[in-house]
């Protein structure tokens, strides 16, 4: 083991870290390795000491006997937390720019449109997405973009809404004209501009259970975490984002996911892997047997006569 | 999403100890036009600790930021080595971590008897006579299995050098670990002054002959450090040292766990780093350098290298302070493995 | 193979940034100045340019003015690479014929976006 988690980083028993693996399956659907425990003992240490715990065993004690829901979801956050940067998924941002947002403003021409960055973690998606939308204002003419970004409670979700990113952040994805033109410099960080703060809004949410708390989407992008979920968490998110999805509207996965086998009501679009159309639903209205409706006949001819028997 | 960082921790890693290696060998890293550069590294891997949580390389860093503007050459330099040992340390964390763990299988009887005869034969070598002596009735019991057939006329099975009384039973070949193939050198006087020199031609393997040192009166009072901490500090001279002359090679050490006075310590890093850096500028080229592997054999010092297999023999003044052979810890496998030994069952399983 | 020039007057900068570079498959060729990087690019031009701002005897910015007006000189990816965060001189060079922009410190994740997105990798 390395010198940072012998001297001075707090240590798991290995059956806790096993309950934590088991917690992370259960809450957010993601398996854990068997042998990061290492890792996960230090993404916990940051957390416990900001949380103000003595120790990491302390933290997770007050989180299996009290159970705390709200420390639950910031530990399966922290667990779960992955390195992401701007424009990280090409391919997706790539479908956002020459499909959805070109199909969405021919389908509506002006108004408004909703997306939706499901799993937003420190916002470089959503800001992504509203500096798309901001760079094709000339052809999205007359379209307003809003963007709603979603994901557990967490330090990094707090970061996202200040839209403040340090100088390596901003060097990882994002092209130079973008960053001198949606950014500004304030000190050695780089905070996002007006324009594009405005376009998005965050929220915390429970990813896997409380999405109907949420109205429904033009878009939604959900990319990179698919794979990490476990197959019944997979089953259970996506018909979660189904219900998310206005009809004809799209589910942008990232590069390599599919829906598979399952699809949810979702077609493909020009027959491309990870970008989706949804399905126009038709419900047929359930017919009340106990109602009355009018045959049409205006008059007693051709009735039939029934004679009942009455013994 | 773990994995990412292990794949950034990787690239850090690398970086860091690419970027330290340089800032070592500057003359004044103060000096204008390198101390922004040091300055940038040192931001550069504070940033990378900060995402990978790795507290310590980010406090190093920072002591070093901090020593730039406000301490002399001298604590600089030490903290710069600091973060250096320290980058190297959770180097070696990260490659045990990328480890694949082997799968466990279940124990037959054959590995029963393997384990317990390796075990045995690690400690048998340290033992005291009287103690080797009562170790070796253990394994009084015959062996032999079906799959399996003593080869006391294999050339390459060494029998351990204990004092076996002969009307024991026969005593079983133990495997010997195989040893790189030495070959002569001939090196700088300031080496041979209290080192003992082999020379040995390039196609034998020499046996372990070294001479016991006999323990100094003196009585060091200074606390005792593990020879793995101070081999930490050795690698990671080596490493900067082979860096400087562009060489690239790799370390290994096996201390046996064992424990010296920090004055010790500090002497034998030195002699050592002498040796090794000699080795590295002069001795080898690029074609012939691989691997140094430094050892402890009986009480002495060797460094072996792959390809050459130089070994350069230091004798310190004073024995290292060995651990017990049998700890608490180490007590309870091995009274299982002797029981499974003795087991009347299992002995009756395994005979011939 | 590619070749990427590093025009930088730190040595330490020329070696940590190529040892970066040669990590993404790059051949590589240092200069120390502006002007040593012009009479290199004579001899060959490179397929990348990685180029700090502030040298002795001819600047980052000069270089990229230069090499542009050259015969050939459309032909590499230039990205600077400089300590300068200031975003009218980001402009600036930009305008000269940078095609992108790294700012001091750097790591190899940065080195290896930029390239990327210059199309180098």
């Amino acid at each position: 083991m390395s010198a940072d988690t012998r001297q001075g980083a707090m240590s798991l028993q290995p059956s806790y870290y096993d309950a934590l693996r088991r917690l992370t399956l259960e809450l957010a659907g993601v398996h854990l390795g068997d042998n990061h425990a290492f890792l996960v003992e230090t993404r916990l240490s940051r957390l416990a000491r900001g949380q103000g715990f003595d120790s990491l065993e302390a933290m997770v004690n007050e989180l299996f006997m009290k159970g705390a829901s709200r420390l639950a979801l910031q530990i399966v956050s922290a667990l779960t937390e992955r390195d992401t940067h701007f424009f990280k998924d090409e391919t997706a941002f790539k479908r956002l720019r020459e499909i959805v947002l070109p199909d969405l403003h021919r389908k509506r021409g002006g108004g408004r449109v909703q997306l939706l960055s499901f799993g937003c973690a420190s916002g470089q998606e959503a800001y992504g997405m509203a500096m798309t939308a901001y760079d094709m204002r000339k052809e999205l003419d007359e379209l307003k973009v809003d963007i709603v970004a979603v994901d557990y409670p967490s330090q990094v979700l707090e970061r996202a809404k200040n839209g403040r990113y340090t100088h390596f952040d901003v060097q990882r994805g994002l092209p130079i004209q973008k960053l001198i033109t949606h950014f500004d410099s304030v000190d050695s960080d780089w905070v996002v501009k007006d324009h594009i703060k405005e376009m998005v809004e965050f929220k915390e949410t429970h990813l896997l259970s409380k999405l109907d708390e949420l109205d429904d989407f033009h878009a939604v992008m959900f990319c990179g975490s698919l794979p990490h979920y476990s197959a019944p968490a997979r089953v259970r998110v996506l018909r979660g984002l189904t219900n998310l999805v206005k009809d004809h509207g799209y589910l942008i996965l990232g590069e390599g996911e599919s829906l598979s086998q399952m699809n949810f009501g979702f077609d493909r679009v020009d027959n491309q892997q990870g970008i989706y159309i949804k399905r126009e639903v038709i419900i047929e209205p359930e017919i009340d047997p106990d109602l009355k409706v009018h045959n049409g006949r205006t008059s007693f001819q051709k009735a039939k006569v029934i004679r009942k028997s009455l013994t | 999403m773990i994995g990412d960082d292990l794949n950034f921790a990787q690239k850090f890693t690398r970086t860091a100890a690419d970027g330290l290696s340089l800032i070592a060998e500057m003359d004044d890293p103060r000096a204008t036009g390198e101390s922004a550069v040091v300055i940038d590294m040192m931001v550069t891997l504070q940033r990378g600790a900060k995402r990978l949580r790795a507290r310590h390389i980010y406090s190093g860093a920072q002591n070093v930021l901090s020593a730039m503007h406000h301490e002399d050459n001298q604590t600089l330099s030490g903290r710069i080595d600091n973060l250096g040992s320290v980058v190297t340390e959770y180097a070696r964390g990260l490659e045990e971590l990328l480890q694949v763990p082997e799968t466990p299988s279940v124990a037959t009887p054959n590995d029963k008897w393997e384990t317990a005869r390796e075990t045995l034969n690690e400690i048998l070598p340290k033992a005291a006579p009287e103690t080797a002596d009562m170790l070796s009735r253990l394994m009084r019991a015959p062996v032999v299995t079906e799959a399996q057939v003593p080869e006391l006329d294999a050339p390459e099975i060494k029998t351990p050098k204990i004092g076996v009384s002969n009307l024991d039973a026969e005593i079983l070949p133990f495997k010997r670990i195989e040893k790189p193939t030495p070959s002569q050198i001939a090196l700088a006087d300031t080496l041979k002054d209290g080192f003992n020199l082999s020379s040995e031609s390039d196609a034998q393997i020499q046996q372990d002959t070294a001479p016991v040192i006999t323990k100094a009166s003196v009585i060091d009072e200074s606390p005792l450090v593990t020879l793995d901490a101070m081999m930490r500090d050795v690698v990671a001279d080596a490493l900067s040292v082979a860096r400087s002359v562009g060489r690239t090679i790799s370390l290994s050490y096996d201390m046996e766990d064992r424990s010296t006075s920090e004055t010790r310590a500090e002497n034998l890093r030195g002699r050592l780093g002498k040796a090794l850096s000699q080795i590295i500028r002069q001795s080898l080229t690029n074609d012939r350098i691989g691997h140094i592997d430094v050892n402890v054999a009986g009480e002495q010092l060797h460094i072996m290298t792959g390809t050459t297999a130089l070994r350069v023999a230091i004798d310190p003044e004073e024995a290292p302070a060995a651990k017990p052979m049998i700890t608490k810890e180490s007590e309870k496998g091995l009274r299982a493995q002797l029981n499974a030994l003795l087991d009347p069952v299992s002995m009756h399983e395994t005979a011939s | 193979m590619k070749t990427c020039l590093i025009v930088d007057d730190s040595r330490m900068i020329r070696r940590v940034a190529g040892r970066i570079v040669k990590d993404l498959g790059f051949e590589t060729v240092e200069a120390i100045n502006g002007q040593d990087a012009l009479d290199k690019c004579l001899i060959e031009m490179p397929h990348a340019i990685l180029v700090d701002w502030a040298m002795p005897v001819m600047d980052g910015f000069d270089f990229v003015k230069k090499l542009r007006a050259s015969p050939q000189g459309d032909k590499p990816i230039v990205v600077f690479c400089t300590s300068v965060r200031d975003v009218q001189r980001i402009v600036e060079a930009l305008a000269a014929g940078a095609d992108e922009y790294i700012m001091k410190p750097f790591d190899s994740d940065i080195i290896e976006s930029k390239f990327a997105l210059a199309g180098l990798v």
